[in-house]
Parts: C-alpha cells; sequence; structure tokens
C-alpha cells in the first residue's frame, strides 16, 4: 500500500478514471486535436483540479481523447478520459472546468468509469449531420432513392488519399446508416452513421464524394457536426 | 458591418486558428460602447506576433482603460492574403473581425528592419493610403514603436507619429490627447501638433530633412521654434509599481515562445558595442523579487502555462538571481510547470546554476563569445576571456552536457583572419576540452555548434559610424570557416549576407527609403524574414527603380560629424559617449560593466534604477 502512495500503479489511477463528455461549437472549431489537448492541459491547471500526471522530467497529467476531430468539424460528443489523483466529484469537475474553458467548449456530463481499456480502442462508430450546398435543384424524394440505391450496393469503391498514396477503397462495410433529414431549395442535410476509431475510421467526407461519383452529382460539403460516439457494435459509451 | 471570415476560406488555409481569435483571456467589448478603438499590429505572423512581450503589456493596458478598445492584428500568412484579396477582404482585428479603417489608431510595433515590408503591405490590405500626406479625415492614425523606432526615419513618410521608449505611461497621455481632440473636432495636424508636446512622441511630419549632393544629411530641424529639437524616449523608473498584466492570451496553436515571459529588468548592465539593445533599454531597473514571485504565481493560476521562461537581456545579471530561481521554481514545482532558464553569461555560470537548469530540463548550453580573439573581444567589450568560456564548457561537459552552442559574430570593426581563426581555434579547444573527460564520465555524442551571424551596424551604439563588410566579403569569410570547422563534432550555421545587408540599409537609413520600401512592396516584397519568401533581387531592382544606392547606407564609414538620419531622437545616452566609446573599442580597452562602475554614458539624467542605487 506504501509503494502504492510513492509511486502510483496504473491500477490505482484506474480507480479514479474520468470520462467526461464535451462539446466543439463554431468559434473553436478552426483548433486542431493537438491544440484541443493543449486547450485541456491549461484548462485543467486554472481549474486547479488534481489530474495526476506522468513521472519524470517532464510531467505530462494522464489523459487521452477519444477520437480526433477534424478541423473545422463540431461536434456535441467528444469524449476525454483523464486519471484523477483525487476522487473529486464529477459535478464539481464539470462546474470547475466550464469556468475555465474557452467559450466553445463545453462539457456536459462527467462520470467515473471503472474500465481499464483506453478510449480510442473502445470507439467503434460515430454519426455525423453534413450539410450540403447544391447548384441547382434537388428533391427530397429523388434524393431518398438515390440513397436507397447507394445503400443496396455490395460494395462502394472510392479512391481514398492517405499519406501521400491513393488508393482504392470499399467504403460500403463501414456506413451504417445514410438518410436525409432536410432538404429545402438551399441547403441538404445528410445524417450518417459511419464505423469509426483506430481500426477502421471512415470520415464523411469520403462518403459524399463516392456519393457524388455515383450519381454523378456535385455536391460540396458546408458543414459538419458530430452527434454522437459509440462503442463497439454501437452501444453507447459508459460514462 | 462586421466582417465574418467565410468558412470556405478558412477550411483552405493553413492553421485557420490564426485568424479568430476567442483565445482565454482575450478581451471582448462592445465597440460601440468605447471612444477610442486601437488596433495592435504585429508585422509578423500570428505565431512571431503573439511572442512578443511588448504587445501582451500594452494590450492589456489599454484594455485597462474604459474608454478604449485594443485589438490584435497579424499580418495574414500568404495563402491567406491571396484569398483576402481575391475576395476583397480587407485587413481585419481578430477580436470584432472588423476592418483597421473603422479603427481610430493603427500601431505597429518596430522588432525588426526586415518586417517593415510587412508593415507597407498591411497598410495596403488594409484599403488605406500609405502615405502619412496621402491619409486625411476619417482615416486612423498611424503610429509605432519599439526598439526599430529609435531610428523611425525610413518609415517616417509613412507613420503618423512614433512613440520612443516604454509605452506604460506615455500611450495614456495619447490616449488622452486624442480622446479631447475627437470632441473637439479638429484637423489632423492639430491633434499631431498637440502629440509633439508629450515627451517620447516623435512627429515626423514636423521635422524638414535637407540633402548635401553626396546623399549625406545637410539639416534636419524641426519646422517650427514650438517644436522640440530633440525627442526624447520614456522610461519607466520604478517597475514594481508600473503596470504587468497577471493574465495574458493563451493561444490555441502553438506559438514561437508558448509560455509565460516573465520580465526580470529593463536594461543591461553589460555595454557591448554593438548591441544596440544594451544602450536603448538605459538604465538597468530591477523588479524586486517579492512583485517577481507573486506575478509569476498569477500568470501561471491565470493562463495554465505549463511552462514559465526568465525573459531579459542579460538575465543571469538579476542581482538576486539565485533567490529569484529558488522562489519560482519552489512555486511551480508543485502546479507542475516548468522553470525555463535563458541563456546563461558564461562568466556567470556556477555548478549549481547548472544543476537547476539540469533539473528542469536537459537542454543545450550556449555561450556567446561574439569574437574569436582576446583582442577582438576587448574591441566589442565583450568582458569575457577565453578562460572563462573553457571553465564553463568543461564545467559543463563533467556534469553531463554533451552539446555546446557558440555564438560568434562576423565582420565586426577591426577584423582580421586571424581573428576568424580565433573562432576556429576555441571551437576545437572546446572539442579537445570534451575528449579530455574520461570516457565513463562523459555524456556520449558532442555537438558543438558554431553559429556566425553577420555583423549589422546599429543606430545608438559605438560603432553606428561603421561600415558594414560587404556582401563579398562576408560570404568569403562564411566560406574559409565552413571549409576550417570541417569535424564530425562541428555543425557550422551561418546568416544570410544579404539579408544582413538589408538590415544594415533599414537600421541606419534616412527617408529616402520610405519610396523604396513602398516600390519593393509593390514588387511583392513580404515576410523577407522568411527565408522561403526573402527576394534579393527584387529588393535591388526596388532600389534601382527609385534610384537609391544601398551601398551608401550599409557599407559607407561615416564621418564622425556628420548628421545622422536619427538626429532628433534623444535616448539618454550622449553621442559624446559613443564617441568615447568608439575610440576606446579601436585601442582595445575595456569598460566596465555598470555595475563595477559608471562609465558616464548619460543614461543618469533619467534618475533610476542602478545609476541612483
Amino acid at each position: 500500500m506504501q509503494a502504492a502512495e510513492r509511486l502510483p500503479s496504473k491500477e490505482v489511477y484506474v480507480l479514479n478514471r474520468l470520462r467526461a463528455r464535451f462539446s466543439r461549437g463554431e468559434s473553436v472549431k478552426y483548433i486542431s486535436h493537438l491544440d484541443t489537448l493543449r486547450t485541456f492541459e491549461r484548462t485543467l491547471r486554472r481549474a486547479e483540479l488534481p489530474i495526476a500526471h506522468s513521472q519524470g522530467f517532464n510531467p505530462r497529467p494522464q489523459m487521452s481523447f477519444g477520437l480526433p476531430l477534424s478541423v473545422g468539424v463540431t461536434s456535441v460528443s467528444e469524449f476525454v478520459d483523464l486519471d484523477m489523483d483525487e476522487r473529486i466529484s464529477p459535478e464539481e469537475f464539470k462546474d470547475k472546468m466550464n469556468d475555465n474553458i474557452p467559450e466553445g467548449f463545453r462539457i456536459i456530463e462527467a462520470g467515473y468509469i471503472d474500465s481499464k481499456e483506453s478510449l480510442m480502442s473502445s470507439i467503434g462508430a460515430a454519426s455525423y449531420e453534413v450539410w450540403l450546398g447544391l447548384k441547382g435543384q434537388a428533391s427530397k424524394e429523388d434524393l431518398q432513392n438515390k440513397i436507397r440505391d447507394f445503400l443496396k450496393k455490395d460494395s462502394i469503391e472510392i479512391e481514398k488519399e492517405s499519406k501521400g498514396k491513393v488508393k482504392i477503397v470499399d467504403i460500403r462495410p463501414d456506413i451504417f446508416e445514410l438518410e436525409i433529414s432536410n432538404c429545402n431549395v438551399e441547403k441538404i442535410c445528410f445524417l450518417m452513421t459511419l464505423s469509426a476509431g483506430s481500426v477502421s475510421n471512415l470520415k464523411p467526407e469520403l462518403v459524399i464524394k463516392a456519393f457524388n461519383v455515383e450519381n454523378r452529382s456535385e455536391f460540396n460539403i458546408e458543414k459538419i457536426h458530430r452527434t454522437a460516439l459509440y462503442g463497439k457494435n454501437r452501444v453507447d459509451l459508459v460514462i | 458591418m462586421t466582417l465574418k471570415i467565410d468558412d470556405k476560406i478558412l477550411m483552405s488555409v493553413e492553421k485557420p486558428s490564426r485568424y479568430t481569435g476567442g483565445e482565454w483571456n482575450s478581451v471582448i467589448k462592445k465597440p460601440a460602447e468605447v471612444k477610442i478603438r486601437f488596433a495592435f499590429c504585429f508585422p509578423d505572423v500570428y505565431e512571431v506576433g503573439m511572442s512578443n512581450l511588448g504587445m501582451k503589456i500594452l494590450y492589456h493596458l489599454l484594455n485597462e482603460r474604459e474608454d478604449t478598445y485594443c485589438e490584435r492584428v497579424f499580418a495574414p500568412w500568404t495563402d491567406m492574403e491571396e484569398k483576402m484579396r481575391q475576395k476583397g477582404i480587407p485587413l481585419f482585428a481578430i477580436e470584432t473581425k472588423d476592418e483597421l479603417a473603422k479603427f481610430d489608431f493603427i500601431g505597429f510595433t518596430l522588432q525588426y528592419e526586415m518586417s517593415y515590408s510587412n508593415i507597407v503591405n498591411m497598410i495596403n490590405l488594409a484599403g488605406l493610403p500609405i502615405k502619412r500626406d496621402e491619409r486625411g479625415k476619417g482615416h486612423p492614425f498611424i503610429c509605432a514603436g519599439g526598439p526599430c523606432a529609435y531610428n523611425p526615419e525610413p518609415l517616417a513618410d509613412i507613420v503618423d507619429f512614433f512613440v520612443l521608449g516604454e509605452g506604460e505611461e506615455v500611450i495614456n497621455e495619447i490616449m488622452d490627447v486624442y480622446a479631447d481632440w475627437k470632441d473637439s473636432a479638429g484637423e489632423r495636424a492639430d491633434f499631431l501638433k498637440k502629440l509633439a508636446e508629450i515627451s517620447g512622441v516623435y512627429v515626423p511630419s514636423l521635422y524638414s530633412v535637407s540633402y548635401n549632393i553626396d546623399g549625406t544629411l545637410k539639416a534636419f530641424e524641426p519646422i517650427d521654434k514650438s517644436i522640440p529639437v530633440k525627442v526624447r524616449k520614456r522610461i519607466i523608473k520604478d517597475l514594481d509599481n508600473v503596470f504587468y498584466p497577471d493574465k495574458v492570451v493563451v493561444p490555441y496553436n502553438q506559438i514561437v515562445h508558448d509560455r509565460i515571459m516573465l520580465e526580470l529588468f529593463r536594461g543591461c548592465i553589460r555595454g557591448c558595442r554593438f548591441c544596440q539593445a544594451g544602450y536603448i533599454y538605459r538604465p538597468v531597473r530591477e523588479k524586486s523579487v517579492e512583485r517577481l514571485t507573486k506575478l509569476a504565481e498569477n500568470l501561471i493560476n491565470n493562463t495554465g502555462y505549463e511552462e514559465i521562461s526568465l525573459a531579459s537581456l542579460s538575465t543571469s545579471d538579476f542581482t538576486k538571481f539565485q533567490e529569484l530561481t529558488d522562489k519560482i521554481f519552489e512555486m511551480s514545482e508543485g502546479k507542475k510547470v516548468n522553470l525555463s532558464l535563458p541563456s546563461l553569461r558564461i562568466d556567470s555560470v556556477s555548478l549549481s546554476l547548472l544543476e537547476k537548469a539540469q533539473k528542469v530540463r536537459k537542454s543545450g548550453l550556449t555561450v556567446a563569445p561574439e569574437a574569436g580573439s582576446q583582442r577582438l573581444r576587448d574591441v566589442i567589450n565583450k568582458g569575457i576571456t577565453r578562460e572563462n568560456i573553457m571553465d564553463a564548457v568543461s564545467l559543463a561537459f563533467k556534469s553531463g552536457w554533451n552539446s555546446i552552442k557558440l555564438y560568434f559574430m562576423i565582420g565586426l570593426p577591426t577584423e582580421t583572419y586571424e581573428d576568424i581563426d580565433g573562432i576556429v581555434e576555441l571551437a576545437f579547444a572546446i572539442v579537445d576540452e570534451y575528449y579530455k573527460i574520461p570516457k565513463e564520465k562523459r555524456t556520449k555524442g558532442l555537438n558543438v555548434t558554431v553559429s556566425a551571424s553577420n555583423f549589422v551596424p546599429k543606430p545608438f551604439t559605438p560603432f553606428q559610424w561603421e561600415a558594414q563588410d560587404t556582401t563579398e566579403t562576408l560570404i568569403e569569410k562564411q566560406k574559409y570557416l565552413k571549409e576550417k570547422l570541417k569535424n564530425r563534432n562541428i555543425t557550422f550555421n551561418w546568416h544570410d549576407a544579404k539579408l544582413s545587408l538589408l538590415e544594415a540599409i533599414f537600421s541606419r537609413g534616412d527617408r529616402s527609403l520610405g519610396d523604396v520600401l513602398i516600390k519593393a512592396r509593390e514588387k511583392g516584397c513580404k515576410f523577407d524574414g522568411w527565408n522561403e519568401y526573402f527576394n534579393y533581387e527584387t529588393w535591388m531592382e526596388a532600389f534601382k527603380d527609385v534610384g537609391v544606392d544601398p551601398n551608401f547606407y550599409a557599407n559607407r564609414k561615416r564621418n564622425l560629424d556628420e548628421i545622422l538620419p536619427w538626429k532628433a531622437i534623444d535616448i539618454g545616452v550622449s553621442e559624446s559617449f559613443f564617441k568615447k566609446e568608439l575610440e576606446k573599442a579601436l585601442k582595445g580597452e575595456n569598460t566596465p560593466n555598470c555595475r563595477q562602475n559608471c562609465a558616464g554614458c548619460g543614461a543618469a539624467s533619467f534618475e533610476g534604477g542602478i545609476c541612483i542605487e
């Protein structure tokens, strides 16, 4: 027990693992993942919250984020796990964070979890609202038909650029849901649930690209908003 | 109408958060509720500008005023500028995104000469006339301050007024005068004339300049008797009781100096004869350990920064350096905040200091002998000996360092190839020193980095009359060093000699350079401090087009009785002192530092700091 106090082991930390869900709004959507990390670090220090730190010359706060959010994308469902030195109440954590975090970020809920699995590896899917602009008109019915046909396909192959290389990938297995939620003269909104996480991660941009190729359409993405992150088999993440 | 920057534009540029603002501790006010809007402009990209201490101080100081809203403006990176010009978006402030034409003041900070083209470009991007006499009713006033303002002349046709010295008091005096003038609905000229009554404000339109046939200045005088012949810089006598922000803006993206900067003192006790900073900030004034410790704690609590650094000219010269670092270390350690020690003067390096620096983070050790031979070090009054250098290096190697950076300058007055050989000899002696330590006691992998910058003669130094080496000579010297320093343990870096030439031109230039700047901008010069954008050929074309000889400013030895372009500026250090120092330099005589003995430079007339201790 004494040894654990001097040099807390992984298990000790895990007892105080706090998971928080937060949102990222319009005003901070251009902040990169790395910058978000730093923003949280600094917010924690301003809030004087007892986050655990790594050992060594350059102690780092023990926290890990879920799925990185692309620059320009807003979200109401971002997750972070934090190992605390002290078991403060989730309410206190939430309030103190919100008093010290820049406008645009907001902690929505927080709670202790007893999972040892890393947040990143437990994520399986994500839902998005994708707002599109279109030159000309599109009827909702027509679009619904196109989506139905799109999803009927066994495979949807599309060129994907990754690390400077272009390769052909089949994205069909990674599309769990795709539907239209809104359609008017100016804007169209697609709702989609896609595979996400460290194993396979499909970005909404690629789905729209494939949809455009398939239908010879020219939808431009105007805004992407993440509405949910799920665990494996699309169960809700514990919090 | 407030400009809302389009998502499409932001998504198409690098690091869009440079333009979006909203950072922690940034100040939000309603423009309609203030009388004065001040756009504080840094003529470089966000990451560079946000690292500037002066901007942090003045931004928060101006915003303390209820009648004033100060916002920040940076030079948009070239990708963003291109989009802005395409879409007709004028330069905007990042707080409100309002265009600069809406502001009362546009204030530039002049940190280095190579940002001047960006100043012209920013004024142009704001849609405003570049020359001051082309601006009129309804246009903002353009002002400038900072270290390069001590020779304001290259910008004298562009900027309406310059603020000399430390801004904390004078900026409020200027705002007060402006508030009254704005109520009076007077002429622009009335306001500028009123400003000239404030000590520390230089209004170039109130001085007339004439030239001799050879291009030197014939006369430099106020246009009438009510205007002061000399404008004296401002200083803050008591730094303990002057405003210093205890919260600073915390950027989202990583900036150049991404940490808390705690300013310990202003000025420098040394008097290295090439160094302008060593003279223009005189006299040395320190803050108390109590004030500094309190500030450090508040800054950590209010920013959440993970690192704090001590910022001053020769930081280890702080009288109670040991006590201060102990106190700050004690406080910051518990908050898991790193204390980073700045470059230390080699003769002040002690074992305990090295240990402390090591405890914080194991980084390289920097030594700045500036010149290779003792003779030349005496000429520049560097005040360190070969023995000092070798002792410190040896100590560092024994305490586990294996990386040493050496800073030198080439092209210093009186320099010969013997002095340059001294650089080589010193670098190899340091390598030898490392190998003298038994293998099991030294850290593996020695790296000695030798950096050679090019001497740029600066106004308000004993070398202000000296010529800069020609570009060809500098390049020859660099080649020589490169050849001689070939060794697997030595890395040699050098500065672009062509860039140093331009620095030399603008640092001692006169009013004729305004047209060159405007021409160079038209031809596309900007971000000259950035390797990838500096275009020497374009600059030379601009000189040619305007009919100005660049070498006249850089490579000509000036007569001691020549009228210098900064004639109207008084920094408190007398010209006779600089002449005396130049004479001593040529004889290789040292001048003791301010703490050892007063050299009678003239700064005592400010009745502050070390001069009255």
